[in-house]
């Protein structure tokens, strides 16, 4: 399956491989998406702030580097985009919000110190939904960003500006953070390969915390082989994250994907999501007419390539939106008191403590990040806590079990669309909450459950707009979902 | 449940949040939407279940444990950078509001 988007970069390993033959160099590569960034963003308003400096830099020693003839480290030269909620020293970090404005960023993230460890030049810091709040990315105080594919439509959200960035033909990777499907959607959207890594596999240190427990750094890219390149950069233990899972495997995924070019998947089990089917079940009619077509044609594709398909069943998934908005509210309400103007930020002063506190969290914030804080407050109040956390919390148990226990009888992947629509145009959506969430529907169960699971381009509708194919592992099975995915993607 | 002004004032208080009347407005009309939807939790029989998520959220084995390093005390080496972010700051400290009336 062709990736919708018109990305007129090579990829990411590709661009790696011509910086170590010396055809091209990391400063030409730089130099091309500081100028493309800064001649063509502002239809797409992807980027809010270069950081060139540290771009040219970074590139710089690569090329002085590849001149004596070392090989390099793996995507050394790439240019890359990250996220504005990931902290890069010296640098502004807004998260798309007013509260944070004038704060700069003391100290790199752990992923941000593992690209610059790579050699990988960051050109900039990436437009988002406020706090990574939100699903079209129509939430930031700098402005919506547009989607490459049609500007008429939003990119998705939270991570919208990465997507963009890489759909814009700016970079060919960029970092987001994924909470319920801030990385996967907006790929879905924009035809994009997005990857939410398996919880505790990559850092979160310096990763703005929205929902710690569901939070994890993602990358954006436009092949698959990209997605495991970029993931085993950013991957691996980290002493500042204490949710670090110790057995993160340190696969060489590119050595596996290589050995398993062009074999067929006879070996594999895929099951079908029975609750996110749009012809059968609950979820008939919720699916879009094209992205459920395109479903069945994937179908059609994996038995092709040999894979076994049965259809699977988790019955909790029908609770994942609910059990999401209670845990990552509850979660966003208590790691949003620390922006309250004394540290940090934009002060809005007023006669004492409370007061000041008050002006500056109500001027600072955005509607959806305070309808989020009031949301999350309400949940961990005293009289609802039990009803409503403690039932979340025990949704999100039984969910993880009931997905443990598909993949531990005998099925290697779950297949489903990443979004249950294609884009939808700027403003649409804006009225209506519950619908905004809703559409996160198929998204969230990978957050809560802490397995992997990556959207990659499944076609287009009758507008010319990407489509999705979402697949899901269980923990650290990030080689099966590589290897799959590489397969439908050169398949046809 | 009844969402009502009060309670809506008890949880912007619980937040330190001011809301203007057109979001206490908006809230009124939102919030039972939003708890109509939280609401559909209560279907799911979650009897056998105890609440707590950790080890079924990292598929780890129930009785694994959080790994944790040496608390070691060391200067945090960017002191200044720090402070350089404070909207106000005297002798090396965050100055704030006074915090009583009088």
């Amino acid at each position: 399956m062709s990736t919708a988007t018109a990305n007129p970069l090579l990829s990411a390993t590709q661009l790696s491989e011509k910086i170590q033959q010396g055809e091209t160099t990391a400063t030409q590569l730089t130099q091309a998406a500081l100028a493309a960034i800064k001649e063509k963003d502002g239809e797409y308003n992807s980027v809010l702030a270069t950081t060139e400096d540290l771009a040219l830099k970074t590139a710089d020693a690569v090329d002085a580097k590849a001149k004596t003839g070392d090989t390099l480290p793996l995507l050394a030269g790439v240019p890359i985009a990250v996220k504005d909620n990931i902290n890069v020293a010296g640098y502004a970090t807004t998260c798309a919000s007013k509260i944070l404005e004038g704060f700069a960023s003391p100290y790199n993230a752990t992923v941000v110190d593992k690209l610059l460890a790579n050699h990988m030049p960051i050109v900039g810091k990436t437009n988002l939904d406020e706090f990574a709040m939100g699903s079209s990315n129509e939430n930031s105080a700098y402005g919506p960003v547009k989607n490459p594919v049609n500007p008429e439509y939003v990119p998705g959200g939270s991570s919208g500006g990465s997507a963009a960035t890489v759909a814009a033909g700016f970079v060919a990777a960029s970092l987001g953070s994924d909470t319920g499907g801030s990385v996967r959607q907006p790929a879905s959207l924009c035809g994009l390969v997005g990857l939410k890594p398996t919880y505790g596999t990559v850092s979160r240190y310096g990763l703005v915390a929205f929902g710690s427990s569901l939070d994890q750094v993602s990358p954006f890219t436009t092949t698959v082989k990209d997605a495991a390149a970029v993931y085993q950069v950013i991957r691996g233990v980290d002493a500042n994250d204490a949710t670090m899972r110790p057995d993160t495997p340190t696969t060489d995924y590119l050595a596996e994907l290589a050995a398993m070019a062009g074999k067929d998947l006879s070996d594999v089990t895929i099951g079908v999501l029975q609750e996110l089917d749009g012809e059968h079940g609950q979820s008939k009619g919720a699916i879009a007419p094209d992205v459920q077509s395109a479903m069945t044609r994937a179908i059609e594709t994996f038995k092709s390539l040999g894979a076994t398909i049965k259809t699977v069943s988790i019955p909790s998934v029908a609770y994942a939106v609910p059990a999401y908005y209670i845990l990552a509210t509850a979660e966003a309400s208590s790691n949003l008191g620390r922006y309250d103007g004394i540290r940090y930020g934009a002060r809005k002063q007023a006669d004492t403590l409370h007061p000041t506190y008050k002006k500056t969290r109500s001027e600072g914030f955005g509607a959806e990040v305070k309808r989020r804080i009031m949301l999350g407050t309400f949940c961990l109040s005293a009289g609802y806590y039990d009803a409503f956390y403690g039932k979340a919390q025990q949704a999100r148990r039984l969910m993880t079990k009931e997905f443990v226990d598909t993949f531990g009888g005998g099925v290697d992947a779950i297949i489903c669309p990443t979004s249950p629509t294609t884009a939808f145009k700027l403003g649409e959506k804006c009225d209506d909450p519950v619908a905004m969430y809703l559409s996160d529907i198929a998204t969230i169960p990978a957050n809560l459950a802490g397995i992997p699971a990556m959207s990659i381009p499944n076609g287009t509708d009758a507008n010319g707009l990407p489509i999705g194919l979402q697949l899901l592992g269980t923990h650290l099975s990030e080689s099966t979902l590589f290897r799959i995915a590489q397969a439908y993607e050169q398949a046809d | 449940m009844q969402v009502t002004e009060e309670l809506i004032d008890h949880v912007a208080n619980l937040a330190r949040l001011e809301l203007t009347p057109e979001e206490k407005a908006a809230y009124l009309t939102e919030f039972p939407n939003i708890l109509n939807l939280v609401a559909q939790l209560n279907d799911l029989d979650t009897s056998e279940l105890p609440a707590s998520p950790v080890n079924w959220t990292s598929g780890l084995p129930d009785d694994a444990t959080s790994p944790t390093r040496p608390d070691n005390t060391e200067t945090y080496p960017k002191l200044a950078e720090c402070m350089a972010n404070a909207p106000e700051a005297e002798d090396g400290y965050f100055a704030v509001p006074k915090i009583l009336d009088n």
